[in-house]
């Protein structure tokens, strides 16, 4: 059972989470944090401090139902889902953008036929395209979307992009930026209430080395 | 709450039970009367008042005559429908109800939720605020539960947005990312606008502007101060004086409300393990005057599921 006079954070596993040790080990907040371990929770007995090492697209639930009061991920999850959190800081990493993708050349707008889109975001899709007044059709993909306009499953894609490498080795290209992504410190809102104190002494030494 | 043990059913209802009594005794006490909303609100007449709520969170019906209605969404807006047509002047009335509310949650199923509200109609400014905020605390003080109050008024925000010459659909932009706290989507919206130097280093604090009354007065003062922000902090002092323990009231001058008709003091409670504000209230005369008069009116309403979940642990 977790101590609930903690300050629990959700951390995703894979890269943003590594980049995110790294800043709380800087600020002097990760020493608990064993990263060759295999071991999913943290307790920094000293900071009073829980870590949790969770699934990337789980970490807004966690933080959502209170059972960690800070998380941290890219902001495109937040743009894809409303949620009740608070999205208390940018951290300055995990750069990358969403963008639309297809085959060189391709016309976007005013296309006298539906555009198809494939996507792992259809919300943020949708939303985009109905502000540009372009009619779509939306096929959600759960991965490997950059072949859905090779197969000749859409005609075009949705998706972030950190380097583009994967687009050209797939014959795609950018064919449009549509906004910035970055990873986020996120809170839930009851616990920002009664931790205020520890999470903004937390956001403070986080701001030093973003 | 779902319970698999009849025991833990029994309980559970008991619980309930007792809680309402007892709040619904504190509220009599007071001088308020009971009073049972209406089911239904025309659906665009309820949109056209609170431009903010989500469309799909409805819970819409249609009528014979093609009419679309709303399943009450909030008993405010409903209570003033029902009673300020019949208002007569300088009359002062007490109500409180306990009720269903009816929403659609993000994954678009039906979700209910039970209301205790208390709404003071009709009484002066300074001495309906006081009475309500000290019936907001006795209530969580009897509770039993840890619980903290954040407290703002609405003329802070709308002094800024006047000053920034927001249109209305920036306004509701602006709220928005005050809404979900995000410094990233308030710096883009800065470097958007034009404004002057002490109001660009307002908005950059302005997530800050939490705390004790004297803590925020404090940092305010050193960032921007005039006579109308002199006159909130004063207004502010004066309602915080009969609230029982002080510690737990904080100010966050960058609160916002779902609701779009509040007009002065504001105000949202949080009891610990709940994942949401349990209490929310405020003074809501603009909503008066959507009806037909200027009344002034103030109240607020408890999610008391919330609560029992809280009393049962």
């Amino acid at each position: 059972m977790m101590n609930p006079t903690y300050l629990t954070i959700a951390l995703p596993k894979g890269r943003l989470g590594d980049e995110a040790i790294q800043r709380f080990k800087a600020i002097g907040y990760g020493d608990a944090i064993d990263s060759d371990s295999r071991k999913l929770v943290f307790v920094d007995e000293v900071k009073k401090l829980t870590f949790m090492l969770v699934k990337p697209s789980d970490v807004i639930t966690y933080v959502e139902k209170g059972v960690a009061d800070l998380g941290i991920i890219g902001s495109d999850s937040l743009l894809e889902d409303e949620r009740n959190l608070y999205e208390l800081l940018p951290l300055g990493f995990g750069y990358c953008y969403f963008a639309v993708a297809g085959k060189k050349g391709e016309i976007i707008y005013q296309r006298d036929d539906v555009l198809k889109i494939a996507t792992k975001y259809p919300n943020v899709t949708k939303a985009y395209f109905k502000q540009k007044n372009q009619a779509i059709e939306v096929i959600k993909l759960n991965g490997s979307v950059e072949l859905a306009p090779l197969v000749g499953l859409s005609d075009v894609i949705v998706d972030i992009v950190e380097t583009g490498k994967t687009l050209i080795a797939n014959g795609l290209d950018v064919i449009e930026k549509m906004m910035d992504v970055s990873a986020r410190l996120i809170s839930n809102p009851v616990s920002y209430r009664f931790k205020n104190e520890i999470i903004t002494d937390l956001m403070d030494q986080l701001k030093k080395v973003g | 709450m779902t319970f698999l043990n009849m025991m833990d059913e029994l309980n559970y209802q008991r619980t309930k039970y007792d809680l309402n009594q007892k709040l619904s005794q504190l509220i009599n006490q007071e001088g308020y009367i009971s009073f049972e909303p209406d089911f239904f609100e025309d659906y665009e007449n309820f949109m056209l008042k609170n431009r903010r709520v989500k469309k799909e969170n409805m819970v819409k019906m249609i009528d014979q005559d093609g009419r679309i209605l709303v399943l009450r969404p909030d008993i405010t807006t409903l209570l003033m429908r029902q009673i300020v047509p019949k208002w007569q002047q300088d009359s002062v009335i007490r109500l409180f109800y306990h009720s269903t509310i009816f929403k659609r949650n993000a994954l678009g199923k039906l979700d209910t939720q039970r209301q205790f509200g208390v709404e003071l109609l009709g009484e002066k400014r300074i001495e309906a605020d006081l009475e309500i905020l000290s019936i907001v605390s006795k209530v969580l003080d009897t509770l039993d539960v840890d619980y903290v109050v954040e407290l703002s008024d609405t003329r802070f925000l709308d002094f800024m947005m006047s000053e920034l010459n927001l249109n209305e659909k920036e306004q509701n932009e602006f709220k928005d990312i005050l809404f979900r706290k995000s410094s990233y989507d308030l710096m883009r919206f800065t470097e958007s606008k034009t404004m002057s130097k002490a109001m660009s280093l307002l908005l950059d604090n302005i997530f800050s502007l939490q705390g004790s009354i004297e803590d925020v007065e404090k940092k305010m003062s050193k960032l921007y101060f005039n006579e109308v922000i002199q006159s909130i902090f004063n207004d502010l002092k004066k309602r915080l004086a009969l609230v029982n323990r002080k510690k737990k009231w904080m100010v966050d001058l960058s609160l916002v409300s779902t609701y779009d008709y509040y007009e002065g003091i504001l105000f949202k409670g949080f009891i610990h393990g709940s994942n949401n504000a349990v209490l929310s209230g405020g003074r809501y005369d603009p909503l008066t005057e959507q009806y037909g008069k200027k009344i002034p009116a103030i109240g607020f309403t408890l999610n008391t599921q919330e609560l029992v979940k809280e009393v049962l642990r």
